[in-house]
Order: structure tokens, then C-alpha cells, then sequence
């Protein structure tokens, strides 16, 4: 049962947003941006200011001058090579936004233009100096297995961008304590200790200077504000430093749209030996991703993608060649499925192309080919993580009826193309498509993030929980609560999850890959366990945990052995389109799903977790077109940009299968990215009678 | 300029750029923040309020529109019976959307239920392409809408 007093507090309007923090006295910040995509700045030329504005330069900058993940160092304002139109280049403080944009414009910036790219290269003597990682992993031999193959086949995949389109685009505000010591940070952000490190550092402050404080209202931020809003608090705090004033800085729709990360666009060939009866004996994939300018999280992404190739099927031999290269585009982010979205994406519809191919059904190839405890995964023996038993095929089968409908929508289709004149332009054309995926919770890096949670109970038995986890949802702060009083028996109205700040809030990492379910739940149990225990001492009492990275240790991220998740959970998707024949655009008639995620806490937010998925990942699919055109979106593109609306969708039918597993809470929140896709334009290539191999898709396929 | 508008059930009176938005009117002259300000070019739909008894982007609406005319937002709505309608029917089939576009949500309900207190899936699904957020489950927004019909149709019929 959900908190209804937030609830309610929600659906009166109440909710307080970076936004809606009102403060006449603070003054705005504006970015002057790079105009080029790649080039030395030589000089800025500045108009007379007046003196109630303030210019704030690189040099200005106290302490740390870049945020630094590994080996990639992002200049907090970059005065030397800048590396994408939008990159900051300076900023201007002062109290009147306007008149702030109208200087802005004013500044001149003198640039030595330097050649940029824009997308993958063509051949490889062009990627020199592009390509910022790359990993290769065998298994077997796979040129002799290719040599003894009976049937060959070779097709490139390609995904684009996504925006991330959180309700609100990225700002901070930063003011001063009574006392003006300490620099209080309120932002919307999903990894709060993160902001309040690098805040720390470019200032060059101690820890207890610095307070980030997030909103209480979850704003389905996504991983859109993983790791940029550390670069925008940079900015505020920077600038409430210098001017000893409040500040309030707010990125505008659009400027989020066209300079913040988005998902990061792949590009994957597969080549598959089969023996005589189809069974895959050997798979070489070449994949590359392309992540601006600055490529955050490049190994996870390429890790999580490596993995994904090899998490369905069973085969002996396997050579992945893994690359993600650096371009004159904003910097790519974590998006909900990196990595494992783009690679299920092309495994699953370049199955469907192998049995088109071997003139078999879908599901008997996915039989004949599936990893199970007999023919296991390249990555190791795990108990528990094989792709559960028939039972998540069957159901899904059986709910979709999809051999029967595949059959006969495949006879409908060879009947339109013998026999065209038989059919009118009012007929919709139909097909029907299935795909397998699977989501790996927590982080590759888990052991390297801390995760850290703090339940206490004061003498008159209230309970407080602590944890910098955010969560996305009213329900699962409903779960939470529940959990607690539980576990330690009192009422759901004793417990109280504490307000995010960084000064009183326990570490617990980024909220991402399904870590606020997967461990900040199982921090929270295990604490209300250790608190029970110390009990009989009296109150006041308390239970500490901190997350035990036994099961990252277990990776290895060289050899890719062994296991880096806390949990994988399981889906099958069916999706059933009609298409306009005119105009080639797509209906989606139904969605079906069966999914094992271990134990479900709480069906109904399940649910909705699932569908929120399912319209992310038919956005993503059909109608979220984000393209760069030297280096710039185009202007129109932001007004026509169109997420998925409720009037894209059906209701969809998804089932929850009692899980082997079942002690076990997994993640579900990217379960959709990763099975839907395939499943739509499998959907999409039998009713067009044409194989769609790229996504977004395109009404100007030819046909 | 100067403009009167009844902005809640409240008369008032202010001089005012010709130029500015209702949105900011809204937000910043009188505080009325649950009127988000999304995209400033009637994307989004996160700044709807009622205008004459008529839904309208405020973002896209002078603020000198209103004068003489008759402002209802989710400050002055959320008082009333058909707010708490709107409320339980959201409460009961555990609907939530995100803080960001609730009140647009509850102001779009509204409008669809002055109109039928008989709304279809199909209606309801169509009607909200106006407010673009990712935080929607299309299937319970359905139920929250429709169930909302209910009680309103119930309470009308008690009256």
C-alpha cells in the first residue's frame, strides 16, 4: 500500500521542483557554448558588461578543473580544444536571464577549426585516434568451427540515438547557509554523493563544506541524471563561490535537448556458423559504439553489450570485437538498457533471420539454440542464471498463440506478394514478432561504487531510514517502508524514509541498473535485521550495512568469466503490428510478455515498471528520431520530437512467472528495452515483407 | 498594461508586460507553481490551465488574454468536489504520475469528464497525447480516468 498523504501531495500540485525554488536575490548563470564541433580556441573578444554581471572562466575555477571517470577527464569550462558544438566555454553570472543570453550572444570567440567527426568511420585505417576502448574475447576457434559450418550468415544491425525526455531539464540551486560557510546544492540528480565529490573537489573544500540536497518528489529522472547533474552543480556552485550570492541555473528545454547525453547509437555486424541442423556453432560480432566527445562509462557499456551477446545462446566458439570511438557530439550517457538493449536488438532479429534462413518457426531455432545447464553460456557455470526452463517461452506462446498467427500471417504475406491484385489498399498488411532478453542488475563496477545503508530506531520506536538511493517511485518507497516495519514490527506510519542530503545520508551509489531494488532493498532488509538483533541492548537503536562486492570480485572483467551481476532476470516478448499500406506507418495491435524476475515485491508497480519500459523502448524503436547533421540537431527536430504517447499503445499482457529463483529480488526496469525492440521489427520485417535491420525505423524504407 | 482577470475565484488587478506568458504570470508573479513550465512551445503540455472554462497552454497564451477573463489552476481547483473525483479515482486504481505533470494530468481528466462522464479507452488514450512524460503507464492512467468517471457519475447521481 502506497503513502497516500505523498500521493496525494503529488496530485494537489505540490510538488517542489529545482524550478520551483523561488529566491529573488539569487542571480541565474549562463553557458556561453562552443559554436563548432571541433577547433582551438584562440581568443574571445568580450563586449562592455555591466557591472552587475560577471564572467567566470576556466582560471577562476579553485580547484579540480575537469570531472573525471577513469581515463576520460571532461573540462568543467574549456577555453583550449573544444570538442562539441554546445561544449562550455565560459559563464556569465548576473540577475537578469535575459540580458545574461543577450551578452552571452555578444561574446566573440575566435577558433582555429580542426577537422571533426561526426560517425562511425568507414574503414579502419580511419578510426586512428577515434576508438577510446576496445576489447576482443574468444572462445574456441572459431576460424576452423567457420571452416566446418554447413550455413554461413552475415547482416549488420544499426540503433540510434535517444533523448532521455525527463520531466525536468537539468538546473541547480545553490545557496548559502545561515552562517555562509556551507554551499547547500538542491538538484535533481540520481547519484547525489557523486555531486557533492565533484562539487568538492573543483572548489577545493572540505567534505563538510559542501550539502547536495534532492527533491522528495521522484521527477522520472532516469539515468538521464546520472552523472550530468555533477556537471551543472559544478557550474552553480562555482559561480555561487565567486559572488558570495545564491544562484539559480536552469538549462532551458531545449538547450537540455540539444547538448546533454543521450543514448549512445551502435553499429553491430554478426557472422554465424550453423551446423546441419541449425544449431550455432560458432558467432563472430563486431560492434561499435559511438560516444561523443567525451565517452562516460565507455567499459561498462561495452562489457554489459559483450555480455549480452553471449547471455541467450549457447555457442563453442565466439570472437566479439568490441569498440567504442569518440566523436564531435555531446557526450553519449547510461541510458536504461546500456548496452544489452543495442546487442538484443541485433541478436534477436539476426535469429530471426537464421531461421527465415533455415525455413524453420521461431521458437523451434530458439529451442534447438538456447543456453541451458547442459550447453552452457560463454561466461561460466552460474546456478540460477540460465535462461529459465520452457516455461517463459511456453507461456508466452500460449498467451500470443503465436505459432499459429506467425503461420498464418507468413501465408498471408507470400499470398499479397504472388498475388498483389488480390489485395487492396485498404487491407492492412500484419505481422507478428518474438524476441528473448534478459537484464543484469547492479553495476560491472559495483565494486568499485560504494553502497551503504542506515536504519535507526529512537526511544519512542520511530524508525528512520537512511540512504542516498533515489528512488523513481512513490511505490518503491511504499516497498521500503513496508519492508522496515515488517521486519521490525511496528506500523508503516513509524517509519520515515529520511530527506536525501549528503551531510546526514548514508553513501548508497547511483541509482541505476535496478540497484535501488536489487541492493538498496537488501541493505535495507539486512539492516532492519542487525537493528533486531541489538534490540535487547534498548533503544535508542540502529543497523548499518554496506553493500559485500563478493559477486563483483567474482568477475573478471579481462578473461569475462565468472559473474558481475547481483541478480539477471528473464523475458519473452510478442508483438503484433498492422501496418497502413500507403503509408508504411506501423499500429502496435498487441503486446505480450512473460517475465522472470524472482520475487516481485509489489505486482502492481511491477506492472507499471514494465509498461513504462515497453513505451520507452517502442519510442526508441519507431519514433524517437535524434540525428546530428555536422555536429548540430537540427532546429525542427526538437519541436517535433514525440515520445511514445498512450494512444501508441495497447494495454499490454505480461505475466509474472513463479520464479525458480524466487528468494531472490531482481531487476525488471530495462526488461522491455531489451526484448521489445527485436520483437517489434520482427513484427514489422513479416508484415513489410522486408527485413528492417536499423531502428529508429523508417516510413521511406524501400519497400 | 493593465489587466483584471479572476484568477481563482479571486478578482485581480496588475499592470503587466504585453509580451509575458500566462505560465509566468502564474508561476512567478503569483507563485503558483503547480503549473510547471516544460518546453515554452505547447509541447509538452505540463502548463495546462483552465482559461474561460476552456483548457489552453498557458505557456502559449499572453497573459493579457486574460483580462475579464476567468483562470483556474490546480491551487484553485484542488478544493473542490470534482478535484476529489479526480483524486480518489487516481487513488484508487494506484495511479501516480510524477509531480512534474500531475496537475496537468488532473486538469486534462477534468476537461475530459465535463465533456462525457462516459469516457472510452480510446478517448482517454487520444486526449492525453497532449502531455508528453515518461513517468505514465498508459493502462492505469485508463483505469484512474475512468474510474473517476464513476465517482463523479455516482456523486452527481446522490446529489
Amino acid at each position: 500500500m502506497e503513502d497516500l498523504s505523498e500521493v496525494r501531495k503529488v496530485l494537489q500540485g505540490k510538488s517542489v521542483f529545482v524550478g520551483d525554488i523561488l529566491d529573488p536575490k539569487a542571480l541565474w548563470v549562463k553557458v556561453k557554448r562552443a559554436a563548432i564541433p571541433h577547433g582551438r580556441i584562440q581568443g574571445l573578444v568580450f563586449p562592455s558588461f555591466p557591472p552587475s554581471v560577471r564572467i567566470i572562466r576556466s582560471k577562476d575555477i579553485p580547484g579540480k578543473r575537469t570531472i573525471t571517470f577513469g581515463q576520460v577527464e571532461i573540462p568543467l569550462l574549456n577555453e583550449s580544444e573544444v570538442r562539441y558544438v554546445g561544449e562550455p566555454i565560459l559563464l556569465l553570472v548576473g540577475p537578469d536571464p535575459e540580458e545574461l543570453e543577450r551578452l552571452s550572444q555578444q561574446i566573440v570567440v575566435l577558433y582555429e577549426e580542426l577537422p571533426p567527426s561526426y560517425d562511425f568511420p568507414s574503414d579502419e585505417s580511419e578510426e586512428k585516434g577515434l576508438v577510446h576502448l576496445e576489447k576482443t574475447i574468444q572462445r574456441g576457434n572459431p576460424k576452423e568451427a567457420f571452416e566446418k559450418t554447413h550455413t554461413i550468415l552475415e547482416r549488420e544491425y544499426s540503433t540510434g540515438f535517444q533523448e532521455h525526455y525527463y520531466s525536468e531539464p537539468h538546473g541547480a540551486y545553490v545557496h548559502w547557509d545561515n552562517e555562509e560557510t556551507t554551499l547547500d546544492i538542491h538538484i535533481s540528480s540520481r547519484w547525489p554523493f557523486h555531486v557533492h565529490r565533484v562539487v568538492k573537489e573543483s572548489l577545493a573544500l572540505p567534505w563538510e563544506l559542501v550539502s547536495v540536497s534532492i527533491p522528495s518528489d521522484p521527477d522520472t529522472s532516469l539515468d538521464g541524471k546520472l552523472w550530468y547533474p555533477s556537471f551543472v552543480s559544478a557550474h552553480a556552485a562555482l559561480a555561487a563561490w565567486l559572488t558570495r550570492r545564491s544562484i539559480k541555473y536552469l538549462y532551458s528545454r531545449q538547450e537540455d535537448f540539444l547538448f546533454t547525453p543521450k543514448r549512445a547509437p551502435s553499429t553491430i555486424r554478426l557472422r554465424a556458423g550453423l551446423d546441419g541442423e541449425g544449431k550455432l556453432e560458432v558467432l563472430e560480432a563486431e560492434i561499435l559504439f559511438n560516444m561523443g566527445a567525451y565517452p562516460v562509462f565507455a567499459e561498462e557499456l561495452l562489457d554489459r553489450a559483450i555480455y549480452a551477446l553471449g547471455v541467450l545462446y549457447r555457442c563453442p566458439n565466439l570472437l566479439i570485437r568490441g569498440r567504442v570511438i569518440t566523436s564531435c557530439l555531446p557526450p553519449a550517457g547510461a541510458f536504461s538498457g546500456m548496452g544489452g538493449s543495442q546487442i538484443l536488438f541485433a541478436l534477436e532479429v539476426f535469429a530471426d533471420e537464421i531461421r527465415q534462413e533455415l525455413g524453420v518457426s521461431p521458437t523451434e531455432w530458439k529451442t534447438r539454440n538456447l543456453a541451458t545447464k547442459q550447453r552452457p553460456r560463454p561466461w561460466g557455470t552460474h546456478r540460477k542464471q540460465f535462461f529459465p526452463p520452457s516455461a517463459l517461452l511456453d507461456t508466452v506462446l500460449k498467451a500470443s498463440d503465436f505459432e499459429r498467427r506467425h503461420a498464418t500471417l507468413e501465408l498471408l504475406r507470400k499470398h499479397r506478394e504472388q498475388s498483389p491484385e488480390s489485395f487492396t489498399s485498404q487491407e492492412f498488411w500484419e505481422g507478428i514478432g518474438i524476441a528473448l532478453g534478459a537484464q543484469g542488475s547492479g553495476f560491472f563496477l559495483d565494486r568499485e561504487h560504494r553502497s551503504k545503508v542506515e536504519v535507526r530506531m529512537t526511544k519512542d520506536k520511530k524508525v528512520s531510514i537512511h540512504t542516498s538511493a533515489v528512488p523513481g517511485s512513490y511505490a518503491l518507497k511504499s516497498i521500503w517502508k513496508t519492508i522496515t516495519s515488517e521486519s521490525l514490527g511496528i506500523h508503516p506510519s513509524s517509519v520515515l524514509i529520511e530527506p536525501i542530503r549528503t551531510r546526514s545520508t548514508q553513501d548508497s551509489g547511483p541509482s541505476i541498473f535496478s540497484r535501488n531494488i536489487t541492493i538498496t532493498t537488501k541493505l535495507i532488509e539486512q539492516c532492519c535485521n542487525q537493528l533486531k538483533k541489538s534490540l535487547p541492548a534498548g533503544l535508542p537503536a540502529q543497523g548499518v550495512k554496506s553493500l559485500d562486492p563478493r559477486y563483483a570480485r567474482s568477475w573478471n572483467r579481462e578473461t569475462f568469466l565468472g559473474n558481475p551481476f547481483t541478480a539477471i532476470s528473464w523475458a519473452a516478448a510478442v508483438v503484433e503490428v498492422k501496418i497502413d499500406p500507403l503509408s508504411l506507418v506501423p499500429q502496435i495491435e498487441h503486446v505480450w510478455m512473460s517475465i522472470d524476475a524472482g520475487r516481485i515485491l509489489d505486482e502492481n508497480e511491477a506492472r507499471r515498471t514494465i509498461e513504462l519500459g515497453i513505451a520507452q523502448a517502442v519510442g526508441w524503436t519507431l519514433l524517437e528520431h535524434v540525428f546530428y547533421v555536422e555536429g548540430r540537431i537540427p532546429q525542427p527536430l526538437f519541436w517535433n520530437y514525440r515520445i511514445c504517447s498512450p494512444s501508441d499503445l495497447p494495454t499490454p499482457h505480461i505475466e509474472f512467472l513463479p520464479s525458480e529463483d524466487y528468494k531472490n529480488v531482481k531487476g525488471l526496469g530495462e526488461l522491455a528495452l531489451n526484448v521489445i525492440p527485436a520483437a517489434l521489427i520482427n513484427a514489422l520485417s513479416q508484415g513489410l515483407g522486408k527485413r528492417i535491420r536499423a531502428i529508429p525505423y523508417r516510413e521511406d524504407v524501400p519497400l | 498594461m493593465i489587466i483584471t482577470l479572476d484568477l481563482n475565484g479571486k478578482e485581480e488587478t496588475l499592470d503587466i508586460d504585453p509580451s509575458l506568458r500566462l505560465v509566468h504570470l502564474l508561476r512567478n508573479t503569483f507563485g503558483l507553481l503547480g503549473t510547471k513550465e516544460g518546453c515554452l512551445h505547447g509541447h509538452c503540455g505540463y502548463c495546462l490551465v483552465f482559461l474561460n472554462d476552456q483548457l489552453v497552454l498557458s505557456c502559449l497564451t499572453p497573459a493579457f488574454s486574460t483580462h475579464r477573463g476567468k483562470v483556474l489552476t490546480i491551487e484553485g481547483f484542488r478544493g473542490t468536489p470534482e478535484y476529489y473525483d479526480i483524486e480518489k479515482g487516481f487513488l484508487e486504481v494506484q495511479y501516480t504520475p510524477c509531480g512534474f505533470c500531475a496537475s496537468a494530468r488532473i486538469l486534462l481528466t477534468h476537461a475530459i469528464l465535463q465533456e462525457t462522464l462516459y469516457p472510452t479507452e480510446q478517448m482517454i488514450r487520444k486526449r492525453f497525447t497532449a502531455i508528453l512524460c515518461r513517468c505514465t503507464d498508459p493502462s492505469r492512467l485508463v483505469e484512474g480516468v475512468q474510474r473517476a468517471a464513476a465517482i463523479r457519475r455516482h456523486r452527481q447521481h446522490a446529489v
